[in-house]
């Protein structure tokens, strides 16, 4: 039989390629044939494109990876979605959100997650340098940080993605120093929770047992060594979720590190650990296997990673460029060792096929089936890699993703008429505004999320007035982007399923007339192998936006947690009314703290963070939160921490430090000399202000010694603070504060009676205060960021794109082994035929 | 709270009832023929060589906290040790002077007061590994800190073993969670699922098959026959899984959270006739640094209503006196609490052994073993006073009839009795 034959000979891979190459550089002076071009992009990138292989065509092995390596990028070439230079979501108030709301702050972040898997899958797809998104790939595996379990710090992940571009090409010292302060990494790993009191060992042990060294080569003495040594590492929330330290959490003595003793800090610890052989030995072993072979390698390999790595004083550009130019990455017998990732199969897939599903939207979620989800690593190892892919629901998984992005039965196109010249001059189309055409005029905007089953959602939109009485209605509309249970099976989180986006014209006085918006479900359907859902994510008239969470579901099935109400499992409505975002005080009203209609100072929230009793020095704090305050001067801050601070000899004292204030510089716009500071952390300083004599010296600094803003600043407080504080005592979710909250305000009502009585001090100048909820900003849900939709210009089969350019792109999908695509799938077969016995080929699964 | 008045008071439970009619609608839809297959032990391969048809393994993923567990409550070192997270008797399920439950746990009173659940204590391995995925590798396939991980899932040896000497085609172990973890091996049908729907809806294409074959009938060891090697092995669970699956009844949500849901999977494989002798299902989020008053209780409660409504099922199906259900997890936590109000990384811990023919005995005192001792603590842990892998020999000899085993040399008599004899 002719195909076993066959097989016979590309399993003795050496017979059709030869020896593996010389030792020395002399190999990389060799003209790459087709088949090295396909092993060198597929295992630095993602498949192998057409134009990737046209443009590496009559280069050297050598040029070809200097091609590679310049191409490196260490920004991304689509930009991260908006809301990553947009303010920070307010997180601090996260736990005083009533439960719909902060099931809206929370899917807030959720959206933005999902965003930013769209974002980075459509890089992946559309880069020039695939290669630089594999090593990122690569650290967020080997340094993982689960989304999951960092507890909606979407920004953080969104920084560690940035830190690691930045950092693939640099030195690993710099990068660990980096790590070891990553907010992202910090609350994964309980970093932020290591104090000199009590050590918690987490990111230690993983960073010497995982990212560093490795089992074996240090003790659990050193464990403990190390997590002392990264004491007081927290996150500044308030200011710039940045790293902070917190010196009265560190741990200043000495410490034992591989038998150095010194007064060892963080970097102390990574220079500590890089001094050890095993570090650089341990790193080219990671490299070795992501790179090279599914084989461990013997001492000699490993060293002629290593010794150089470690040369180099750790230069991660060094150890790309030792792998990639070593003679082991190009040894033929090393080729079809190394079994995809969900990535290459999906991404390397589109990528080397190059031509436009509709199903392209759902890649993420092909990736997260077959056992990859971006940020959303399975624990702190990362992905299992290797052979766990291949669990047989994986494998299962990676069949039905490869005929989901093919569908090889179909009717097959490329692009544009001609791949390569298409892919250079930026094939690709970036649709972010997840659809429809624009309406002219007032427009409803509906957000949807659906999950399809043996046909789609239909649904009917209606405005409601402020009785309740319907003012406009649509016609039944039906879904189109639901994903299709019944073939893709359901998803764990509606928030990562594709979204469509529905939008209507209304008439002015209809805009004007709206207080609330129904959504009717009207064809649910289920079966034993599907579900047919409706998911409500949000809905925007003009400015105003209605919440699916909190709102009213009518149906067969509501869900029992409000803040899923907006998720229709059977057919029913749901009626949300409309307000300006999704995090707004709902049942505040504005209050003037002084009588009369003029006020100097405005706020949209004065709440209580924090009170407690400090025992050691008896003294009470009290930490007040002030939100978009406003003043004289055109003052402007979008949120202050002040902490009110309280003696047993009756002195109240204000307090404002260096991450108290958003933007950090509204302030305190220079700090003075005069300023307290942190005997041994300078960023930390203070300003100090004696409430009673509003102005006396404090900590070193006269009033007039501090900046004019901050001397109003304090002085607005000041003059208020018992009216201030009357009005978070009437907080009802801070009643447990209420007692110190008394106690500081009746203290210094009566040292002020006091001193009115005694020095004729002048009554307290009346300083006008306006809290307004109406004041916050309206804080829309955060954009979804669509994937790329790959712009069709003329349909072509890949069978002409192929005899066009001489590539065979079927070839692409297989490892880079010269014969091997005659074998499974001989040119003289039609391109569907090929591609199904390509992708049925257990040799699919390798590269 | 006596564990009486926790009885008492279970039909204020209100989930305890609810999993039950949803069951019962649920198998008056089952076509009679697939009730008949699920209740014909005589087809049963392993019927004849242990008392029990399946074994589901529980993870309670991140490590779940022994002490505050099964908790010595009158133990002065307890106290000191955790300040704020000690439970007093008041917090606990009594079982004896000394010892009780969670009292989160008491959906599986009516266990207890059966004898349908032991308390393994004080379980662990020489020189305990603290990183999760190390110990958690070391657990699922039967290693210790000293000579590693084993090569393959503890159990996969055995039952391929007992199922080669039979014609078996199902599924040997199906996981519905997690990485493929015990079941890892070279050969053999274990599968990690997350549903029935899932199942039937997936398959190898076409050509698959004859292409696995062509490769391996040429006979190399490569990467490239090891993937066509479990095409292969794939195609086959495929062909009866497919076939079974069509007859799967519906099965309502037992208990809470994803653990309710993957039971309430397990409870259709097995409704539709399935004759997978291992399952795997994970519970996650036990990893407690930090807000353990409130996380650990939380947890505790979902897991015990889950395997409640399990049970129930599995009764009411007459399966449960032919299954058995195991806990285990990365390792127990520390006997000091950290100040971030949880606990870290530490050694010793108990687990859950739960199936309808255990030692009529229990319903006397479950517990089994000895708890380790507070005043003893190695660099902060206590230490265990029974290797684990005592309770993998158990159920392979007492529950699939395998004499020698893997951890024969573990063996604990201790743990005499435990399963008994089918009477």
């Amino acid at each position: 039989m002719r195909s076993r034959s066959l097989f016979l000979s590309v399993l003795g891979l050496s017979l059709l390629i030869g020896k593996a190459a010389g030792a020395g550089a002399a190999h990389l002076d060799t003209l790459m044939t087709d088949s090295d071009r396909i092993h060198l992009l597929s295992r630095t990138g993602f498949g192998a494109s057409p134009m990737e292989r046209f443009a590496l065509d009559g280069l050297t092995r050598q040029q070809g990876i200097d091609h590679i390596i310049d191409g490196l990028r260490d920004t991304p070439s689509l930009a991260m979605p908006a809301w990553t230079r947009h303010s920070l979501p307010h997180h601090h108030r996260r736990g005083s959100l009533p439960q719909a709301q902060r099931g809206a702050f929370d899917q807030a972040r959720d959206r933005e997650i999902a965003s930013l898997r769209n974002w980075w899958a459509t890089e992946m797809l559309q880069t020039d340098s695939p290669a630089t998104e594999r090593l990122v790939l690569l650290w967020h595996d080997l340094v993982p940080t689960a989304y999951r379990a960092i507890a909606h710090h979407s920004l953080a992940m969104a920084r560690q993605n940035a830190l690691f571009r930045t950092s693939i090409q640099g030195d690993w010292d710099v990068l660990l120093k980096s790590l070891i302060r990553d907010p992202a990494l910090l609350r994964y790993l309980n970093g932020d929770r290591n104090r000199r009191e009590h050590p918690n060992e987490n990111l230690a042990r993983e960073l010497l047992e995982l990212f560093t060294l490795g089992v074996g080569n240090y003790d659990e003495a050193t464990v403990r060594q190390a997590a002392r040594s990264l004491t007081g590492h927290g996150v500044d929330e308030l200011t710039d979720l940045s790293f902070v330290l917190r010196p009265n959490q560190k741990d200043w003595d000495r410490k034992t590190l591989f038998g150095f003793v010194g007064n060892f800090d963080g970097d102390d610890l990574i220079d500590r650990i890089l001094e050890q052989p095993a570090a650089a030995r341990h790193l080219a072993r990671v490299y070795w296997g992501h790179f090279i072979s599914d084989r461990k390698p013997n001492a000699d390999e490993l060293d002629a990673l290593a010794v150089p790595f470690r040369e180099s004083g750790h230069s991660l550009a060094v150890l790309y460029r030792t792998v990639l130019e070593s003679d082991a990455f190009w040894d033929p017998r090393q080729r079809a060792t190394l079994v995809k990732s969900p990535v290459d199969i999906a991404t390397g897939l589109a990528r080397s096929l190059e031509y436009p599903k509709a199903h392209w939207a759902v890649l993420p979620a092909l990736q997260a089936s077959m056992g990859l989800d971006f940020f959303d690593p399975p624990n702190v190892a990362g992905w299992s890699e290797g052979d766990a892919w291949l669990a047989p629901g994986r494998l299962l998984a990676r069949f039905d993703a490869a005929a989901v992005l093919v569908d090889a039965g179909g009717e097959l196109t490329v692009t544009s008429a001609d791949p390569v010249a298409g892919m250079s001059s930026g094939m690709m189309a970036t649709d972010t505004t997840l659809g429809d055409a624009p309406v002219k005029g007032p427009r409803l905007t509906l957000d949807v999320a659906s999950e399809a089953y043996m046909g789609p959602v239909q649904l009917k939109v209606a405005l409601l007035d402020a009785g309740g009485a319907s003012i406009w209605e649509s016609a039944v509309q039906s879904l189109s982007k639901g994903r299709d249970t019944e073939r893709l099976g359901r998803m764990d989180n509606p928030t990562d399923l594709p979204r469509e986006r529905l939008q209507f014209a209304v008439s002015p006085q209809q805009f004007r007339q709206a207080e609330a918006v129904r959504v009717e479900y009207l064809s649910d359907a289920a079966g034993p192998d599907g579900d047919r859902n409706l998911y409500i994510e949000r809905v925007r008239l003009g400015e105003r936006e209605a919440l699916p969470q909190g709102a009213l579901q009518q149906s067969g099935c509501p869900p029992q947690d409000e803040a899923s109400a907006g998720h229709l499992w059977c057919q029913g409505t749901v009626t949300m009314a409309f307000t300006r975002g999704y995090d707004v005080d709902v049942d505040a009203r504005p209050e003037t703290l002084t009588e009369g209609e003029d006020y100097l100072w405005s706020a949209s929230a004065v709440r209580v963070m924090g009170a407690n009793r400090d025992l050691g020095k008896d003294t009470v704090v009290i930490t007040l939160m002030l939100e978009h305050l406003a003043g004289p001067e055109e003052f402007a801050a979008e949120l202050v921490q002040i902490r009110v601070v309280r003696s047993a000899d009756g002195r109240a004292d204000l307090r404002l430090g260096s991450f108290d204030c958003r933007p950090s510089d509204a302030c305190v716009p220079e700090w003075p000399k005069c300023a307290w500071s942190h005997p041994r952390y300078a960023p930390l300083k203070q300003l100090s202000m004696r409430v009673d004599e509003r102005g006396d010296v404090a900590q070193g600094c006269a009033p007039a010694d501090l900046p004019t803003v901050s001397q109003d600043l304090l002085r607005g407080v000041a003059d208020a603070l018992p009216q201030l504080l009357e009005h978070v005592s009437q907080d009802p979710q801070r009643q447990d504060w209420l007692a110190f909250i008394e106690e500081v305000k009746s203290g210094i009502e009566a040292a002020e009676q006091t001193a009115t009585a005694t020095a004729n001090a002048g009554s307290r100048p009346h300083v006008a205060w306006r809290i307004d909820p109406a004041l916050r900003p309206s804080t829309p849900l955060p954009e979804a960021v669509a994937l790329v939709h790959p712009e069709v210009t003329e349909p072509l089969a890949l069978q002409a794109a192929a005899e066009a350019h001489g590539l065979d792109p079927v070839a692409a999908l297989l490892p880079g082994v010269d014969g091997l695509v005659d074998i499974i799938a001989p040119a003289e077969l039609a391109i569907n035929e090929r591609l199904r016995l390509v992708l049925a080929h257990p040799a699919f699964q390798l590269h | 709270m006596r564990r009486r008045d926790w009885l008492l008071g279970s039909a204020a439970f209100p989930l305890a009832a609810a999993p039950l009619t949803a069951l019962a609608r649920a198998l008056a839809a089952t076509p009679p023929g697939a009730a008949a297959a699920a209740l014909d032990t005589a087809a049963h391969p392993l019927a004849s060589s242990g008392s029990i048809r399946r074994l589901v393994l529980v993870e309670l993923s991140g490590a779940n906290d022994g002490l505050n567990t099964v908790v010595p409550w009158r133990d002065d070192n307890y106290r000191q040790l955790r300040p704020t997270l000690s439970l007093g008797r008041k917090d606990l399920i009594d079982i004896n002077d000394e010892i009780g439950l969670n009292r989160s746990l008491a959906p599986l009173v009516p266990l207890l007061d059966n004898g349908e659940l032991a308390v393994l204590q004080g379980l662990g391995y020489p020189r305990s590994n603290r990183s999760h995925f190390a110990s958690i590798a070391l657990w699922e396939t039967g290693g210790d800190g000293e000579a590693g991980p084993g090569r393959e899932g503890w159990i996969v040896h055995d039952i391929e073993h007992l199922t080669a000497q039979r014609v078996f085609a199902d599924p040997h172990g199906l996981s519905l969670a997690g990485p493929i973890g015990p079941f890892s091996s070279d050969g053999g049908r274990w599968l990690t699922v997350s549903s029935v729907a899932q199942l039937a809806a997936l398959s190898v294409p076409t050509e698959a098959p004859q292409a696995a074959a062509s490769v391996l009938e040429s006979g190399a060891d490569s990467a490239l026959a090891r993937v066509a090697a479990r095409v292969g092995e794939l195609d086959k669970a495929l062909g009866v899984l497919t076939d079974r699956m069509e007859r799967a009844p519906e099965v309502g949500q037992l208990g809470r959270g994803l653990i309710g849901k993957q039971l309430s999977e397990v409870t259709r494989f097995v409704a539709a006739g399935l004759d997978t002798p291992v399952y795997r299902v994970r519970h996650a989020g036990y990893d407690t640094h930090n807000g353990q008053s409130t996380r650990h209780p939380r947890l505790l409660s979902e897991l015990a209503t889950s395997l409640a409504g399990f049970r129930d099922a599995m009764r009411d199906m007459g399966e449960w006196d032919d299954t058995l259900v195991l806990t285990y997890s990365e390792f127990g936590r520390r006997a000091g609490e950290n100040r971030s109000g949880g606990t870290d990384h530490g050694t010793a811990a108990p687990h859950f052994l739960l199936g309808g023919r255990l030692d009529p005995e229990l319903a006397t005192s479950p517990l089994r073993g000895q708890q380790p001792s507070m005043a003893e603590l190695i660099d902060g842990d206590p230490l265990p006073t029974m290797d684990y892998r005592a309770v993998y020999d158990r159920v392979l000899l007492d529950g699939f009839g395998v004499f020698e085993n893997r951890f024969s040399s573990w063996r604990d008599d201790r743990l005499n009795g435990l399963l008994s004899d089918g009477a």
